[in-house]
């Protein structure tokens, strides 16, 4: 009898100890079901087909994708025929150029972000001000810090470089001399030069160089819509889970990264926003990053709201091939609310950790910043002068330990997906391929 | 024995639970039975009628209740004041009397406000009643709103505060502190942080059926569906970060339909400083009554609130407020 009660207190107590120690404290690698359920939704696995398009009807077609590519890489699509997209977003920095601001015909005034996954987001920038990746690709052409061109230059270099290619996708042009004839310095917006040459042109004529240049951005985004990635470590890691390959699964990540990414979507709270299969939920938000510019301020997505309202390529403008009544996101659009002001596009944070300088501006120079700041916040900074009203902010401390920030850290490096040096389209298509133009980097910088 | 015991109390227990629970449901479908939109309509202003009445009863005796708690107070200081000792007794004397009355009048309004509040929710159920009634081919749906339940992704930014200044910065508390506050991950090693300030009060009125702020209009919400997204969904569902359409019915107190209103929405998460995350809007009046609402997206599943401002066209009354609670 006693020894039985002996038993007892012994298995009764055990129970309790396995009750109280929490499953992961005794081994970080074990997940539950509901846990493998809840992380599958971070997989790249899970990233939903392309959006569609409306407002672009070549969008998926192949024939406009490498026509894009080559506008992509194509360096006559700037002022000094020295800048093209790739310039700021090179595939061998996945698509960014590691600068904390871009520096093409001058300095641009936030840092270039990654392409990669731009094809999901519904507003493009970090202050949204584009509703589309054909309007958005339209912007940089005419900025005079970046490409620096003009409309007519844009236009022209279309019908002289890519006729054949343009008109068996858009049909034929006509009268391609006269507008080849027409001055190459010449847009509705950029130089007084430009708009007083813009103006000597029919209305004609005008609409015919704004349509090829519309079609170019269309171009390029049925380009951008061809850049995939594949799975990265954490995405193999949750699919081995899922298949129960629990000992394969763990070579894929380390436990420092499993404590992290138990961080991630926990304590550290980073999941709240940077969640789905491209870690972003592509809201809005204003996390206290420090201001850059004190003279004039960045009111973000107050300022990119206000952009959009006038943009001359939206959804709803005469060159989306959209029904009005489909652009429903520019037909209710949220205008009003404080939110707005000094608010980002959270980004993605896939292949984060080769995509430094951080934020908008380039204003973290390591991942251990940005992380210090989330720990311990600066609330955004108020110029009354400047802001319409004290802006939002929308973070909390996290009071994390320097072990747990080097964890989350850890995390963040298992989502680099492979540079993808094979793919024809991580490449400019007359050059050397990413894994080339990388040896000859490496070689140069060991030289 | 004290088995058998046990046992017949239970059994007496489960019988006592029935029995309640037939009489409740008895009770409303005797109620309904038989009466048409009209005569519902009717009942649930008789109903109304006699809440406000209690109500307004209520809110006299409170007042009367203060009054007297007022000249007790006077009676208590001069007490304190008094030199005499025969007036101070005196004063104490009156003063326990008004005390008494005190006690009794705040019972009273008590008692006549819950009474107010259940005869209020007996004529909403009426109104509720007559209206599916009466507008039938446009009520689709009774039940609250609800977000389609298989998304798991819970997950939503954590922000509670409007803005801070830098002097409040060591006090503000840590955005996971209700870390462990979520029993419903009970299956999950992973301790994903509780939405601050977003569990609804468990009482919280979350009915597609409501009377607006001056009790001049009644009004109901549903989802209208586009027909490709009623196969797939329950038609109350509403859609996870995806534009999309319902309906408003407004009708005045005696069902007839509130034509030609304009209606301004607004909505917010409470515990969160953000607003909606587009702006609806009404488009059109499909039919007497019937308002679409376009533009309407939720980023997040949670407690929302979306209130109708309604300017009624005949009137040059202020306007009225239609409030409603969705947990999605």
């Amino acid at each position: 009898m006693k020894i039985c009660v002996r038993w007892l207190v012994i298995a009764l107590l055990g129970t309790l100890l396995l009750s109280v120690v929490p499953l992961h404290a005794q081994d970080p690698y074990r997940f539950t079901e509901a846990d493998l359920k809840f992380l599958k939704q971070f997989s790249l696995s899970r990233l939903p087909e392309l959006p569609k398009s409306p407002g672009n009807v070549i969008a998926d077609d192949l024939a406009a994708a490498k026509l894009g590519q080559q506008l992509f890489f194509d360096k006559r699509l700037s002022g000094n025929g020295q800048v093209s997209c790739a310039t700021c977003h090179q595939p061998e920095r996945y698509f960014t150029d590691g600068k904390a601001l871009s520096v093409a015909l001058g300095t641009t005034r936030r840092s270039a972000p990654s392409l990669l996954g731009a094809a999901w987001s519904p507003w493009l920038f970090w202050d949204g001000r584009k509703d589309s990746l054909w309007s958005q690709a339209l912007g940089p052409l005419e900025n005079p810090v970046e490409h620096g061109t003009t409309r007519n230059a844009v236009a022209q270099n279309m019908l002289r470089s890519y006729l054949p290619d343009y008109e068996a996708i858009f049909g034929k042009v006509n009268n391609v001399s006269e507008l080849l004839s027409l001055p190459e310095d010449a847009s509705p917006i950029g130089s007084q030069t430009a708009q007083n040459n813009w103006l000597t042109m029919t209305a004609a004529q005008k609409e015919q160089m704004s349509q090829i240049f519309a079609n170019s951005g269309k171009l390029l985004m049925a380009y951008q819509r061809r850049l995939m990635m594949t799975p990265a470590p954490f995405d193999q890691f949750v699919e081995l889970l899922n298949e129960g390959k629990t000992q394969e699964a763990k070579t894929k990540i380390t436990e420092s990264q499993v404590r992290g990414l138990r961080l991630f979507v926990g304590k550290a709270n980073c999941a709240s926003c940077h969640n789905g299969p491209l870690f972003t939920n592509f809201e809005f938000h204003n996390v206290g990053a420090p201001e850059s510019n004190l003279v004039k301020v960045d009111l973000g997505r107050y300022e990119g709201v206000k952009a959009l309202v006038k943009d001359e390529f939206t959804c709803l403008s005469k060159w989306s091939d959209a029904p009005k009544e489909s652009c429903e996101e520019m037909l209710f659009l949220k205008t009003k609310g404080k939110e707005l002001i000094g608010a980002f596009k959270t980004p993605t944070l896939r292949n984060i950790v080769h995509t430094a300088p951080y934020m908008q501006t380039g204003q973290f120079a390591d991942l251990k910043q940005v992380m210090q700041h989330y720990n311990v916040p600066t609330p955004p900074y108020y110029d009354r002068s400047q802001h319409p009203e004290r802006p939002h902010f929308d973070i909390l401390p996290l009071l994390l330990t320097e072990q747990e920030i080097d964890d989350v850290i850890a995390f963040l490096g298992s989502l680099t997906s492979p540079i993808k040096d094979t793919d024809e389209w991580w490449r400019d298509p007359n050059n050397l391929s990413t894994k080339e133009v990388a040896q000859k980097n490496n070689k140069n910088q060991t030289h | 024995m004290t088995k058998i015991k046990q046992k017949l109390f239970f059994t007496g227990l489960i019988i006592v639970i029935n029995l309640s629970l037939t009489i409740k449901a008895s009770d409303s479908a005797e109620t309904f039975y038989g009466l048409d939109a009209n005569e519902l309509f009717d009942k649930a202003n008789h109903y109304f009628e006699l809440s406000d009445t209690n109500m307004q009863k209520s809110r006299a005796l409170i007042l009367e209740a203060n009054s007297l708690r007022k000249k007790i107070n006077k009676l208590r200081a001069h007490k304190r004041r008094e030199s005499s000792p025969l007036v101070q007794d005196q004063l104490a004397h009156d003063a326990q009397k008004l005390a008494l009355q005190l006690e009794q009048k705040q019972l009273e309004g008590g008692r006549l406000r819950a009474e107010s509040l259940s005869l209020k929710q007996r004529a909403r159920s009426f109104f509720e009643e007559a209206f599916c009634q009466k507008w039938k081919p446009w009520v689709k749906n009774r039940d609250p709103l609800t977000m389609d339940d298989t998304i798991a992704m819970t997950l939503a930014h954590n922000s509670r505060i409007l803005s801070v200044k830098p002097s409040l910065l060591n006090r503000m508390a840590t955005g996971t502190d209700r870390i462990k506050d979520r029993g419903e991950n009970d299956d999950m090693s992973l301790q994903i942080p509780a939405l601050a300030s977003q569990n609804a009060p468990p009482d919280l009125d979350i009915s597609a059926f409501q009377i607006s702020r001056e009790q001049d209009f009644f009004g109901h919400i549903e989802v209208d569906a586009h027909p490709e997204a009623k196969a797939q969904h329950n038609v109350s569902a509403v859609p996870l970060n995806k534009i999309h359409r319902w309906h408003l019915l407004l009708s005045d107190r005696n069902g007839q339909p509130v034509t030609n209103a304009n209606v301004d929405i607004e909505g917010h998460m409470p515990g969160h400083v953000h607003g909606l995350p587009t702006e609806p809007r009404v488009t059109k009046e499909v039919a007497p009554g019937v308002y679409q609402v376009e533009g309407l997206k939720f980023q997040m599943k949670g407690w929302w609130v979306i209130s109708f401002k309604v300017h009624s066209a005949d009137k040059e009354s202020v306007p009225d407020d239609l409030t409603f609670n969705l947990v999605l």
